[in-house]
């Protein structure tokens, strides 16, 4: 993998996690999405780490800050 | 030298009618100061301007913000306009460091947020590494990194420390040890403390800051055991005080040692009785270390 390739994952990956946890409230859910998303595969080791009562505390993090 | 011991200041007037007593008797030996917060469009209060032109002239005065998002992998005009006004606090006023948060906040359509951790790869140290470069650049200081209390996962809490220590290493930055934030991964991945410690690079810790927190209770995970949140509007909780103590002992570079409240949540006289009883606390474990 690329460079180029690698940013453009991470900003993809910061992207889509921000408007899941501000979009849907269900953490299994949003952890199902992002597991299974084509375009994080470079992220998924990662993602399998996410406990999703921590999910669940970022849901309420970024529904208070989130603007 | 004994560490400083002095307060995160808060312009807002509920901490100002705390803090009034400890400046009063000479207990605050440095501040710290959010310069960001001073951004906004409703100016600070005279007062606080006032002291932080004293304590910046005294070379007293700690520059710190969560605000710079030097993680998000995406470079944005708000990061640039960030430095700008970055370039203006410096020359108006003369801080000692600068420190910001590990961490990503903004991604997409989000110009705030909390901060969330991001997994060490290639790319994200060079964006991190490039990020601290163009801070150190315009600030003209020394640059730190505060490391960041909320954690996704084991992965989050083993990896921080090393990854703070290499992006430090490009900037030659110090480390802010904040030990509620220890605290919090403490109890929510049941970690103890000379397990996350040993992830960290100690000798490059210049400052620690202490404060009081929160609990929340999800309802997902199977468990009833809540979460530990960093916000700053408690007590210190007795384990933080055990921290310093120890952590003290094993950062011989600390130069400070920082009390953080949130403004706004002094709201009666028992708040600010424990406020005033938690920052002597503090002073007194600070004086009493053995060198």
């Amino acid at each position: 993998m690329t460079a180029k390739n690698v940013d453009e994952t991470s900003a993809y990956f910061q992207k889509r996690l921000l408007d899941l946890l501000n979009q849907i409230d269900d953490p299994e859910k949003i952890l199902f999405l992002l597991r299974t998303d084509p375009s994080l595969g470079p992220y998924r080791a990662y993602i399998e780490t996410f406990e999703s009562r921590m999910v669940e505390v970022a849901v309420e993090l970024v529904r208070k800050w989130g603007r | 030298m004994k560490p400083w011991v002095g307060l995160s200041l808060m312009p807002q007037e509920d901490f100002r009618q705390a803090a009034y007593p400890l400046f009063e008797q000479g207990e605050v030996d440095v501040l710290e100061w959010s310069i960001d917060m001073g951004w906004g469009e409703v100016p600070i209060p005279v007062w606080t301007k006032e002291l932080l032109d004293f304590y910046g002239d005294q070379r007293r005065l700690l520059g710190h913000s969560i605000g710079y998002s030097f993680l998000s992998a995406e470079w944005t005009h708000q990061q640039q306009a960030w430095l700008m006004r970055l370039a203006d606090e410096c020359r108006s006023r003369r801080y000692r460091r600068l420190s910001v948060h590990f961490g990503f906040m903004t991604a997409g359509s989000f110009r705030e947020n909390t901060l969330l951790p991001v997994p060490q790869t290639s790319g994200t140290l060079r964006t991190g590494s490039e990020g601290l470069r163009k801070l150190s650049e315009i600030a003209k200081i020394p640059i730190g990194l505060e490391n960041l209390a909320f954690a996704f996962g084991q992965q989050d809490v083993r990896d921080q420390g090393g990854f703070i220590n290499d992006l430090l290493v490009a900037v030659e930055g110090f480390l802010v040890l904040d030990l509620h934030n220890l605290y919090c991964q403490m109890f929510n991945f049941r970690k103890t403390a000379v397990e996350l410690l040993s992830g960290y690079p100690l000798e490059r810790v210049c400052e620690i800051h202490v404060s009081g927190g929160s609990w929340s209770h999800p309802q997902s995970g199977g468990t009833a055991i809540p979460i530990r949140r960093d916000t700053h509007d408690g007590p210190v909780p007795e384990e933080v005080f055990e921290l310093s103590s120890e952590v003290l002992k094993l950062c011989p570079g600390v130069e400070a040692v920082i009390f953080e409240r949130l403004g706004d949540t002094l709201t009666n006289s028992e708040e600010i009785t424990q406020f005033r009883k938690d920052y002597s606390r503090l002073r007194e474990i600070v004086t009493n270390q053995k060198q």
